[in-house]
């Protein structure tokens, strides 16, 4: 099965992802980037706790994620990705992963950053990130929820 | 008196709050926070902001949704002085304000758990 579902989402492993976007793709994996995840086996057991008995979790680092996620692609479950950020997503995709689409469904406000729309918050270094997905060809979708429109958030940054 | 702190999605807190007041009156020593727009390392700020104000009897946070995003952050406040219980309903409040006044913080979740389940029946 291919990756259902790539997606940007601070939150990473929450209701909106797991029910939200659940009910229509229905995963059965879940694979978490993020080095402060991955670095304290206390958060990764507290993420994976998020999830639903029927999905499987893994926590990778943002190195070692390119690797995993191609490797997916033999898998037969279906999968999802979350990033944290679009530099992670950025990082890891510059490093050979193959995602053509991105969600970006959760980026929420913390110091510094400015509001897009209420669930977008960038600050430069954001900004930066998106625009270099989008150049280098990703197609990115602005959406909390699936049954919400694409905006057309670029155009804001 | 122990503190209650409500952590919710969007007006969970609030609108249970209000609910909880409509019934027994206005309700002292207790707050809510919401997660609306705010990623979990920022939610998890604000629940120990909470937990210091005010919190020298100790704090029992009580969050909607056990595994949610809420109660991701709730953990990961690490506010020692805060006991966390999950699923909160309106008969498991109530009893909070009959009972912290009596009931030593160690020994409230236990004792929330069992009240709001209590609460619980089908017929």
């Amino acid at each position: 099965m291919p990756v259902v579902l790539a997606r940007i989402d601070d939150r990473l492993i929450h209701g909106q992802v797991t029910e939200g976007w659940g009910k229509m793709l229905t995963p059965d994996f879940i694979l978490v980037v993020s080095d402060e995840v991955a670095g304290s086996d206390w958060e990764c057991e507290l993420c994976l706790a998020s999830l639903p008995y029927c999905i499987k979790g893994r926590v990778v680092r943002v190195d070692n994620a390119a690797q995993v996620i191609n490797e997916l692609d033999e898998d037969e479950r279906a999968s999802y990705i979350l990033f944290e950020s679009p530099g992670d997503a950025y990082r890891v995709i510059r490093s050979g992963a193959k995602i053509q689409q991105l969600n970006v469904g959760g980026m929420h406000s913390s110091q510094g950053k400015r509001e897009v729309v209420d669930y977008i918050f960038v600050d430069d270094t954001d900004a930066y990130y998106l625009k270099a997905l989008r150049d280098i060809g990703v197609e990115l979708d602005f959406r909390d929820l699936p049954e919400h429109e694409n905006i057309d958030v670029m155009t804001k940054l | 008196m122990i503190k209650g702190l409500i952590v919710g999605h969007r007006d969970f807190g609030k609108a249970i709050l209000n609910a909880m007041e409509s019934i027994s009156g206005s309700i002292e020593n207790i707050e809510w926070v919401s997660n609306d727009g705010l990623s979990t390392n920022e939610l998890a700020e604000k629940i120990r902001a909470a937990c210091e104000l005010n919190g020298e009897e100790g704090i029992l946070v009580f969050v909607d949704v056990y595994g949610g995003s809420c109660w991701r952050a709730a953990k990961m406040a690490r506010a020692s002085n805060a006991r966390i219980i999950t699923g909160i309903n309106l008969p498991m409040l109530l009893s909070f304000i009959h009972k912290r006044e009596t009931i030593s913080l160690d020994e409230l979740p236990a004792v929330m758990e069992n009240d709001g389940k209590r609460a619980i029946q089908s017929e």
